[in-house]
């Protein structure tokens, strides 16, 4: 568990440094044009409906799945979401559909 | 999301339990390995998931490298549910048979429903219909159905309207006839009443034109009752004629039945050819050729019945009835019932036209024959509407 957590922090770090780079330069571009935030900038995208379910887009793994807690790696940073009876609904390669009692999200 | 479930039921899933090991890295290596995996649980140290059938191949070898122990715990779906079958071919075949049948059959017309039809004209109707292509075991969706409907107008002298309509494999047909007396009447065509038998006037509606006898005169068939030139302070205008005109006319209605007759009579019992039929083709169930010679023919059909609709399998039996010329003798009293009959026949169609008023029946046996004359003095409408041809006028 640690092992693996380690390597995803590592990512996320890589990750973090290159998109510094660009994200300012992106972000500015987002504004000139009034495109949606986050289109050009590879963030994560999160849609709830009510504390049932939640969509996540733009997931790059699992970090920590339990039924009280869900940790997912994100493009712009860890996602935790902690309620009652979580499920992983749906999980391909980019994408996880939470569903359960949600009680609340964090952003690490 | 109903129709992910139903593509899942048809390639199949499976539901395991895993537990041990890194279940967060199976996870991770299932979405990076295009592994979709569905109602991921977790109760404890235990992992529930749904998988595709055909991935839990790929699965066992993610379940070693992340040191877990899996098993599967249903499994569902068509393959699953169709894996007893498998070596039961005819239910393949069976399968395969029914979709072809279904296939080939659906296509087809399967009833053919007349409405508004008469009897006299229905099997002409029919008849007709079937030249064209209408007909049970036709496709359907091969018929040009404007043009039929046009075909069959221009054919049919009978009928004033056509329509054709398929409600899936039933061919509903449905006509209006033409009836000459619904007709509506041409104001503007100029016309006169002629008388269309003798007799003498009684009275006289005239409601157009200009009357020419009066109540009390004899009249002759085909003279002139009501004129459709009226004379005016303009000069003569041409009109239609319209009105009735009844009047006391007399019928002789005869009927002569000979004592001795020449007729066909049947020569040998009756032949019955049964013949199955199926979608339009006749398939004999006899052996025997044609039989030659003068005969008469009935035919009844025994169809197959489903919710009261007629199916287009069934069996048919026609009855062949050979027959010859005989000589048939009557005594006097046979004679007369058989010219009695006649007669009625003939008085009722008279009747349907004409009031009888009086009968007179004379009954008299004249050179080996039995003949029955009827006097009628009925009280008809005599006008019969006649159009004045113009260039006749202009002449």
């Amino acid at each position: 568990m640690k092992r693996r957590g380690k390597r995803l922090d590592r990512l996320d770090n890589h990750n973090n440094a290159s998109r510094g780079k660009f994200a300012a330069a992106g972000q500015k571009v987002e504004n000139l044009l009034e495109l949606p935030a986050g289109s050009l900038i590879g963030v994560s995208r999160l849609e709830i409906t009510g504390n049932r379910q939640a969509v996540v887009e733009g997931v790059r793994g699992i970090i920590e799945y339990s039924e009280e807690t869900a940790k997912l790696a994100g493009r712009s940073g860890t996602l935790v979401f902690r309620g009652r009876g979580l499920t992983l609904s749906h999980l391909t390669a980019d994408s996880a559909v939470i569903t359960g009692y949600i009680i609340s999200v964090e952003f690490l | 999301m109903f129709l992910i479930k139903i593509i899942r039921w048809l390639t199949g899933w499976a539901v395991f339990e895993a537990e041990g090991g890194f279940p967060e890295r199976l996870l991770n290596l299932a979405a990076a390995k295009r592994i979709r995996l569905w109602q991921t649980r977790r109760r404890g140290t235990m992992l529930t998931a749904c998988c595709r059938a055909r991935d839990y191949r790929q699965l066992r070898q993610l379940f070693r490298r992340t040191g877990m122990r899996a098993h599967i715990i249903k499994k569902n779906g068509m393959p699953f549910r169709l894996r007893p079958y498998r070596h039961r071919g005819g239910i393949l075949c069976g399968a395969l048979a029914y979709i072809l049948i279904l296939q080939f059959f659906s296509g087809r017309i399967w009833v053919v429903n007349l409405s508004g039809a008469s009897e006299e004209n229905r099997a002409a109707i029919l008849a007709a219909m079937a030249e064209m292509g209408v007909l049970v075991g036709a496709r359907y969706d091969e018929l040009d159905l404007p043009e039929i409907q046009l075909r069959a107008l221009a054919e049919l002298d009978s009928v004033s309207w056509l329509a054709v309509n398929f409600n899936a494999s039933v061919a509903d047909i449905e006509v209006t006839e033409w009836d000459p007396e619904q007709q509506p009447p041409e104001p503007d065509t100029p016309s006169n009443l002629k008388a269309s038998a003798d007799g003498v006037i009684l009275e006289m509606r005239i409601t157009g034109g200009q009357g020419m006898v009066k109540p009390g005169d004899a009249v002759v068939k085909g003279m002139l009752l009501v004129s459709g030139v009226v004379e005016s302070t303009v000069g003569p205008l041409l009109c239609r004629a319209e009105g009735v005109v009844l009047a006391k006319t007399r019928h002789v209605l005869t009927v002569t039945v000979p004592l001795v007759q020449q007729q066909r009579l049947p020569e040998q019992p009756p032949v019955y050819r049964p013949s199955l039929f199926f979608f339009g083709i006749r398939i004999p169930l006899y052996t025997d050729g044609e039989i030659a010679g003068d005969r008469d023919t009935g035919q009844w059909e025994q169809m197959l019945t489903l919710n009261r609709v007629k199916m287009p399998i069934g069996v048919t039996l026609e009855q062949i009835q050979p027959m010859a010329l005989g000589q048939v003798t009557y005594t006097a009293g046979e004679a007369e019932t058989l010219a009695f009959e006649e007669l009625t026949g003939l008085e009722r169609t008279l009747a349907e036209n004409a009031e009888i008023e009086q009968t007179e029946i004379k009954l008299e046996e004249v050179d080996g024959c039995i003949r029955l004359t009827g006097i009628y003095i009925c009280v008809e409408n005599i006008a019969s509407e006649e159009k004045i041809q113009l260039a006749d006028i202009d002449s």
